[in-house]
């Protein structure tokens, strides 16, 4: 693993269950990112994957133990105060390369950057440096619905990082990607998590997981180091 | 937060214009109906409150002598009185004798004369066929009299011993039909002597014989009020006020309608439309936007619209009520007040229609939203 070994996001002793509590996805994960460096997240459909980096990015709540993010138990922060602390501290990357298709790419990462709180003048400037570092500056101004699919998830990349966030949450961020895309949009998370921030992929495709700093198995509930000859395809 | 929600409405409405329209389209042919209907309905509730107005008494008429009067003149003051009246128009007053008629031949023939003082516009008369609206000079015939068949012929006439040149032929006499049989003079100045015989007549705006009837008898006589006669014909009033009431209930009722119904059309288009970008509402949440930037965004947005088309709608409303107004010739009455509160209506009804939906879709986790299909 590269980087600091300082926290940027933690879980303890985090519990989740569904269906009345008769599903349980995350049975009491200690658990914490980095602030530096690329992990994968890899297990089986439904084993708790998603819902791990739902409670990650406080987009979902565990229903038992504690997320701290940059030390601050995120539980006694108000509704608002989650969305801001989301909207500064993290990422996100879906799949499906989610933009808005209405608006062209520079509007796209505008949006997010109003969203984190950066301040209008310094908006279009930040967006800029996120589209070039992602490779689609010269696709600045088309319309997100008007761009290959490997373009507009390069303009998701340039949305989550504009602001530079400490961390990356991805959710199968090359999972409709051909293997060229693929190659670009994982390069750009691997620069990304050496020097910015964090990154956290969730994803079933081995061969990327294997090319992460650390890559954990999500399995009954709780969280599996993958041994790196494993890891090795 | 306000200044980027309202941004980003004003982009999507420009962004998809097609769907905008569409909305705006709703909220013009809602408004542009219940402009219409209320437009119409109130043209159409004037031109019957005119019909009604037609057959409404426009004169009353008091015949003298009035006996048991302690003081039978009325003084200037009581006349003025009567004419400040609400509702009152004009007051004549006449007093009628028989008298010789000598026309240029010498012939003698007997005749009733009526001496008219005050506001001769309240006779209606007709003179030669055109409505008199004053009577200033001496002698006029009625010209269903002998001494008006004669007029043809002379103009030189004596009445009563004066001699008088006619002024005209009194052709119709709506309030007082025994004028046309009979010579007409203009009388001095003197105000009205109730104890002789003759009448009093007070035009009156359509609607008013009743409430201006209650009243002049008081005027004429205060404290004698039974013994005043006050004349006029019956008065279609409550049926008037009965029709006029339920034409205005119709328009009520049928705005209040219209107005639900486009609201209800607006939320149910905006539950689909919220429902057609759950993802990316879901997306928005995800990356930080708060639920107020949702919510305001989405009404913000149906709003907008909603104020353009209803705009639209009351011009179109307009347009389609007066064209109808000109080519069936019936009046057109606008009713603004009424009009600024149903665009404003529609704009209120489509922010609230839009709330509800955008309220829900914050509800939503933002995950399970980027998830859907």
């Amino acid at each position: 693993m590269t980087g600091q070994a300082t926290a940027a996001v933690e879980l303890r002793g985090v519990r989740k269950a569904f269906d009345g509590g008769r599903l349980r996805v995350l049975d009491g994960i200690d658990f914490t990112v980095p602030a530096r460096g690329t992990l994968a997240l890899v297990g089986a459909s439904g084993s708790g994957k998603t819902t791990l980096l739902n409670v990650l990015g406080l987009l979902d709540d565990p229903d038992d133990g504690d997320v701290l993010v940059d030390g601050r138990v995120v539980a006694d922060l108000d509704r608002r105060a989650v969305t801001r602390l989301r909207a500064e501290r993290f990422g996100f990357v879906f799949q499906d390369s989610l933009v808005d298709p209405r608006r062209t790419a520079l509007e796209n990462v505008t949006l997010a950057l109003g969203f984190a709180g950066v301040a209008r003048v310094d908006r279009n400037e930040s967006a800029s440096r996120a589209l070039d570092a992602t490779g689609v500056a010269d696709r600045a101004h088309v319309q997100a619905g008007d761009l290959s699919g490997g373009e507009r998830q390069r303009v998701a990349v340039a949305r989550a990082i504009a602001h530079r966030p400490p961390v990356l949450l991805c959710d199968e961020p090359t999972g409709n990607l051909d293997q060229e895309n693929t190659e670009r949009v994982f390069a750009l998370l691997q620069r990304y998590a050496e020097a910015d921030g964090s990154v956290v992929v969730v994803t079933h495709d081995l061969e990327i997981a294997a090319r992460c700093d650390r890559s954990l198995r999500v399995l009954d509930g709780t969280l599996h180091e993958v041994a790196a000859v494993e890891r090795v395809p | 937060m306000i200044r980027d929600a309202l941004t980003h409405a004003v982009v999507n409405i420009w962004r998809a214009l097609g769907r905008s329209l569409a909305f705006a389209a709703a909220a013009l042919l809602a408004t542009g109906l219940l402009t219409f209907a209320v437009t119409d309905a109130r043209s159409s509730q004037a031109d019957v409150t005119g019909d009604f107005d037609a057959l409404a008494a426009t004169h009353l008429t008091v015949a003298t002598p009035v006996r048991g009067l302690a003081n039978p003149r009325l003084d200037a003051t009581q006349i003025e009185a009567i004419r400040e009246l609400r509702g009152v128009v004009g007051v004549a007053w006449l007093t009628v004798s028989e008298a010789d008629v000598l026309d240029g031949d010498g012939k003698v023939g007997g005749s009733k004369v009526w001496s008219v003082a005050g506001d001769a516009s309240a006779l209606a008369l007709e003179v030669d066929g055109r409505p008199a609206p004053t009577l200033t000079r001496a002698l006029y015939l009625g010209g269903a009299s002998d001494a008006g068949r004669a007029a043809t012929r002379f103009e030189r006439f004596v009445v009563g011993g004066t001699p008088l040149l006619l002024d005209g032929e009194v052709t119709r006499s709506p309030v007082l039909p025994d004028l046309t049989t009979s010579a007409v003079v203009v009388a001095d100045g003197s105000t009205p002597d109730l104890s002789e015989p003759g009448a009093l007549v007070v035009q009156v705006k359509p609607g008013w014989a009743g409430d201006v009837g209650r009243r002049l008898a008081t005027q004429i006589a205060p404290g004698n009020e039974r013994s005043v006669l006050v004349a006029y014909p019956p008065e279609p009033e409550d049926l008037r006020n009965s029709v006029t009431t339920t034409v205005g209930s119709l328009v009520w009722f049928a705005s209040l309608a219209l107005l639900v119904l486009g609201a209800l059309a607006v939320a149910v288009a905006t539950v689909f439309r919220v429902l057609s970008e759950r993802r990316l509402l879901g997306l928005y949440r995800a990356i930080g936007a708060s639920g107020g930037f949702v919510i305001l965004s989405i009404v913000a947005e149906a709003a907008l619209t909603g104020a353009v088309g209803g705009l639209a709608g009351a011009v179109v409303g307009v347009g389609a009520a007066a064209a109808k107004a000109l080519a069936t010739g019936t009046p057109l009455v606008v009713p603004w007040i009424l009009l600024v509160g149903a665009v404003l209506c529609g704009f209120v009804a489509n922010a609230l229609g839009a709330f509800v939906p955008a309220w829900r879709s914050v509800r939503e986790p933002p995950l399970s939203a980027i998830r859907s299909r």
